[in-house]
């Protein structure tokens, strides 16, 4: 076990590795940001120190070099537009952001998996047919038509909830206010639509699947009732694949929240990276992604971990 | 004045007495820093400017008024002498004297990352006279001085000496009408009302600045009610909001020229396909035919949806170096194929118009305007409209033919523009950073110079409109478009009024 | 062979949503196939467009409105459908043979090609999909064939990994140990005996991921990212007609917006209907 963690880890570092190589040398190709930080009527010699200052004009080597001196010391740089370091940066807008993610996966999958079971058990009745077609609906729309649409029916046309931005936080989080809670709802709806229709369907896949095997057959034969054939022995080995799925989902749960925080302004990691891009602030765009990727592996670690639990055939 | 500061303040308390005032503000932008030093960047200075104060202020029409200067005089050329208002505060309770005055300035100029620089890069030496006086020395004699003093925020030396650049970028501290509170970045900013404020407490305890980026979600939010005020109102949505009773909207005349630059300077430029092989741009003809072959009235009836005001020059009206002669020519796409026609291109050619997609207003539909006003003229414009990010990177390279571009007059003089963007590009001299079609005149070049260092005002405005002059009319160095207007709409319940330099200042609101 | 052929397609058949897709669908393709025919303004034509027509509601002249160039929605919607579906087809093309190639390699050999080519793999799933195009496009600058790359970096990796699964499966099976038995060459047995056999998942996974890149597609146009503003995908024309969503000017974005809606959820009807089939456990 622990040699399998430290494999784990050690594959973890050189993926982050070769990432942070990756993105450091397109931010370096894509162009000068001291072009957007001057303003217009600064000369070119502000431009020349000001390039110095940050460490821009050296060659890519040598700023890679001192890039990597830096992370040893824990320290990402400091982000070119902010001043402030930029792992500090991205940690002040990463709560915004896990907390419309993690909301987002757990309405997902509150109502995904009992509607994928539903939709699974009579596959031909009207409502799993309903329910089938709701979902693919889900899977095609895009994040970005779906936040529209609830703008325009409920902040434009109603005018029940507010358009825009984080109401108030408290402990981190805005879900134990009323004012809170009012803004987090079209931006969860919009980001779990698609995540809720995906899980209903894997839910269905699995549970079909795992109805035709032989030992629930069995178990439907020896008498065992329905019901617990289903939610017990059946859905216990059909959650096997979701938890990956679910793994991996979040991750892009997290990125996809880029697009639902420019549609409702809200204030995290995603609106960061679109203005970050934007301003060619690098140190932000390489801390953003490493601490993504590092979401990521993460996730993937824990899923692997609870895949032991969950089914015990599986060893690591 | 004494008596209207006490009555002002006694105003103020009864208002506290009943319950605490609260404005709420939507800003298309929020603020990148705390440090007022570090990015200078009109939406930063806007918010910045509630809590920190200049010696010098611009009104809301842009005239230089005292603001912890109390006086000034320029008894040579070279220097200036400042008295300073007495009995000013930090909000920390320090006193603000002339060592403040002497820090700040020497902060900008030593320290590297400043985006300052550029105000104070004229003033040679800043020396400490007595608490309250401050001798500047300028290089060259320099008459636009006091307007980019209207630049420089007043630091608490005391406060902020020894710190890191990191520390003060968080902890703002000014002698301004607000306090700083609280920081959610992205999201919101928070100040209350400074009791000790040299002019009296301002009228609301609370004052909060929100970021609603999203054009649709800012109108949503003033129609909704959960902001006061907000700036930059779509101008798709103007009329929306006139037909709401609760709401006001302004329209103010802004410092911004969106125009078209070419390249004037390559015998063959990259992104042209001419039936000659040659940069067509070279030709005067051809640049002025650009001038008479875009429809601007359609431009701003339909795309700006009126909110836009069509120029001629280099300046708004309320800039000094305006000239009042300079009108525009009519739309006449038949002069434009004539000219054409006689620099030898009655067939048009090709070319690719650079411009960016989210820096000014409606940029990207405004040059598929333009593309589709040229094509009726023969000339084929393909549009790449990109983000900031690639756009300014590669016109800075000079990799581009034909661009659109915005400039603020925003020191509320000419100079800016004339240096930045007509002088011919001189490194050394500091000239012409953002003149990237190159062109380069040295008739123009020498009476900008001579403008630059001439403290007579009339002898200057006339250097300056004759470098203007030859400049825009004979040479048409640039294709001006107009000038953008600023929108604002706010809630009734509150007295707002817009400014010249596109501030939100929120003492003067009512 | 023939026979298992046209099994498929009756079974394709026997469930009407999924003909009714493939109908809209096939239709779609022509409009986009001939967009002169089927619309009375060029959109990319600027001689064409006149400023006085800015923002007219839908009427005779305009059937669903125009938008703030004078551009007739409509027409945009058509030269636009073909757009996005290039994109989505193109992209997906080029990523299935990039992708299937690299992982037939990658499955076959084994070795240390294997180990490189998964470690890309890897290491691209490692972050989500749509940063990495994000990125690519926001430092490249715009256009259709710029999009399309972004797209086959982003997608290649699904139909590698699918490959290379199903070769390793396959490669153990008899028909391919005795094809290497005769003698015949590596490329023979991958080409000739393994291809025909991967297939059959990599057509389902194709459909659905067209749907994926459409959608990929508009998503950038969305946050101003996508493809060149003079001649609109039907993700940029909903990009910039939710600028004046709310200002009363729905017409600019709602039609497009249904219309991509339409157009996924037909190629996601078809896409699930043959999973279904050919996933033959299902079957009851």
């Amino acid at each position: 076990m622990l040699k399998y963690i430290l494999n784990r880890l050690f594959h973890s570092v050189i993926v982050m590795f070769v990432i942070s190589f990756i993105v450091f040398f397109i931010m370096f190709k894509a162009g000068d940001p001291v072009q957007l930080l001057l303003p217009p009527d600064a000369t070119q010699q502000d431009v020349i120190e000001m390039r110095h200052a940050l460490g821009i004009d050296q060659s890519f080597i040598k700023q890679y070099e001192a890039f990597l001196k830096n992370v040893a010391k824990g320290n990402l740089g400091n982000s070119f537009v902010y001043g402030q370091p930029a792992l500090d940066v991205v940690f002040e807008r990463l709560p915004a952001t896990l907390e419309l993610s993690v909301l987002a996966m757990i309405f997902s999958i509150i109502f995904g998996v009992p509607l994928g079971i539903i939709a699974s058990i009579k596959p031909k009745a009207w409502y799993s047919k309903a329910i089938m077609f709701l979902s693919l609906s889900g899977i095609s729309v895009p994040v970005f038509w779906t936040g529209m649409v609830l703008v325009l029916i409920f902040s434009v046309l109603l005018g029940w909830l507010p358009s825009s931005g984080r109401g108030e936080v408290y402990l981190f989080t805005s879900a134990f206010t009323w004012d809170g809670i009012k803004h987090l709802i079209m931006p969860v709806l919009t980001l779990s639509f698609f995540q809720l229709a995906l899980i209903l369907r894997l839910t269905r896949t699995g549970m079909m699947e795992v109805m035709m095997q032989d030992y629930i057959k069995l178990a439907t034969a020896k008498g065992v009732p329905r019901r617990v054939v289903v939610y017990y022995h059946a859905l216990k080995n059909s959650l096997i694949p979701l938890i990956t799925v679910i793994g991996i989902q979040f991750g892009q749960l997290v990125a996809f929240t880029i697009v639902t925080e420019t549609i409702f302004a809200w204030p995290g990691t995603g609106k960061l990276i679109i203005d970050s891009i934007q301003n060619l602030d690098r140190p932000i765009v390489v801390a953003y992604l490493l601490v993504i990727s590092f979401i990521f592996v993460a996730i993937n670690f824990i899923v692997d971990i609870l895949y032991t639990f969950v089914d015990p055939r599986v060893r690591v | 004045m004494k008596k209207l500061t006490v009555a002002v303040a006694a105003l103020a308390l009864v208002g506290t007495i009943g319950f605490a005032k609260t404005l709420k503000v939507g800003l298309a932008s929020g603020a990148y820093t705390m440090d007022p030093q570090a990015f200078n960047e009109t939406a930063t200075n806007s918010i910045l400017s509630n809590i920190f104060d200049t010696l010098v202020r611009f009104d809301e029409n842009i005239k230089v008024h005292p603001d912890l200067a109390e006086s000034w005089s320029n008894p040579e050329p070279k220097v200036w002498i400042i008295k300073l208002r007495k009995g000013v505060k930090f909000h920390n309770g320090n006193t603000f004297n002339a060592d403040d005055v002497v820090f700040t300035f020497d902060r900008i100029k030593n320290w590297k990352k400043s985006g300052f620089k550029g105000k104070v890069s004229m003033i040679d030496k800043v020396e400490k006279i007595d608490d309250y006086t401050v001798k500047f020395t300028t290089k060259k004699a320099f008459p636009v001085f006091l307007r980019k003093l209207t630049y420089v925020n007043m630091l608490d030396k005391e406060t902020v000496k020894g710190k890191s650049d990191e520390w003060i970028g968080l902890h703002p501290i000014g002698t301004g009408p607000y306090k700083f509170v609280l920081w959610r970045k992205g999201d919101q900013i928070k100040f209350k009302a400074n009791p000790n404020y040299w002019a009296g407490k301002a009228k609301f305890d609370d004052l909060i600045f929100r970021v609603l980026s999203n054009n649709a979600t800012r109108t949503a939010a003033i129609l909704s009610g959960e902001v006061d005020l907000i700036n930059r109102v779509p101008v798709v949505d103007v009329n929306r909001i006139k037909n709401n009773s609760k709401l006001n909207t302004f329209v103010k005349p802004g410092l911004r020229l969106i125009y078209l630059q070419m390249d004037q300077f390559r015998e063959k430029t990259p992104y042209v396909k001419s039936p000659t092989g040659k940069n067509p741009f070279l030709d005067v003809r051809v640049r002025r035919a650009l001038y008479y072959g875009i429809n601007e009235d359609a431009i701003i009836k339909y795309i700006m949806k009126g909110f836009a005001a069509p120029a001629a020059q280099f300046h708004p009206d309320v800039v000094v170096g305006y000239d009042p002669t300079i009108k525009r020519v009519k739309y006449d796409p038949a002069k434009a194929k004539k000219l054409l026609a006689e620099a030898g291109y009655p067939n048009g050619f090709s070319v690719v118009l650079d411009a960016p997609n989210n820096r000014y207003i409606n940029d990207a539909q405004i040059a598929q305007a333009v593309a589709s006003s040229l094509a009726k003229i023969g000339i084929k414009v393909k549009v790449n409209a990109t983000p900031k990010s690639s756009f300014f990177p590669k016109t800075a390279k000079q990799d581009t033919s034909f661009f659109l571009i915005g400039w603020a007059s925003s020191d509320g003089d000419g100079s800016s523009m004339l240096d930045g963007v007509v002088h011919s590009k001189d490194d050394v001299k500091g000239y012409g950073r953002y003149n990237n079609g190159k062109y380069s005149n040295a008739q123009v070049d020498k009476l900008i110079e001579e403008s630059d260092g001439n403290m007579n005002p009339t002898a200057r405005v006339k250097q300056m409109r004759e470098a203007q002059k030859i400049a825009i009319v004979d040479d048409q160095n640039i294709i001006p478009l107009h000038y953008q207007v600023d929108i604002y709409a706010s809630s009734k319940k509150i007295k707002f009024v817009p400014r010249t330099d596109s501030r939100i200042w929120a003492y003067d609101i009512k | 062979m023939k026979f298992f052929k046209n099994e498929l397609v009756v079974e394709f058949f026997e469930d009407k949503l999924a003909v009714g897709g493939l109908i809209i669908f096939i239709f779609l393709c022509i409009l986009a196939l001939f967009p002169s025919l089927f619309s009375y303004q060029n959109p990319y034509d600027l001689t064409q467009l006149f400023l006085e027509n800015s923002f007219q509601p839908p009427n005779h002249t305009f059937w669903l409105g125009t938008d703030e160039q004078g551009r007739d929605i409509y027409s945009a919607m058509v030269y636009g459908l073909r757009i996005s579906l290039y994109v989505g087809l193109a992209s997906t093309v080029l990523s299935v043979v990039i992708g299937y190639t690299l992982g037939l390699i990658s499955g076959y050999y084994g070795g240390w090609v294997d180990t490189i080519i998964m470690r890309i793999a890897d290491i691209q799933l490692s972050f989500p999909a749509i940063l990495i195009a994000l990125i690519i496009m926001a430092l490249w600058g715009e256009g259709i064939g710029k999009i399309v790359i972004a797209i086959t970096i982003v997608n290649w990796v699904y139909y590698a990994r699918t490959a290379r699964g199903v070769v390793l499966s396959e490669k153990e099976k008899d028909y391919s140990q005795s094809a290497k038995a005769l003698g015949m060459s590596n490329l023979g047995i991958i080409f000739g005996e393994i291809l025909p056999n991967t297939t059959a998942p990599i057509i389902v996974i194709a459909t659905v991921r067209i749907a994926n890149a459409i959608i990929l597609e508009a998503t950038l146009s969305f946050l101003g990212l996508g493809v060149p503003i003079t001649e609109p995908s039907l993700g940029s024309l909903i990009a910039n007609g939710y600028q004046v969503l709310f200002s009363g000017y729905w017409w600019a974005s709602v039609f497009p917006g249904v219309l991509l809606m339409v157009l996924i959820i037909s190629i996601n009807l078809i896409g699930d209907r043959m999973r279904d089939i050919m996933n033959p456990r299902l079957k009851r």
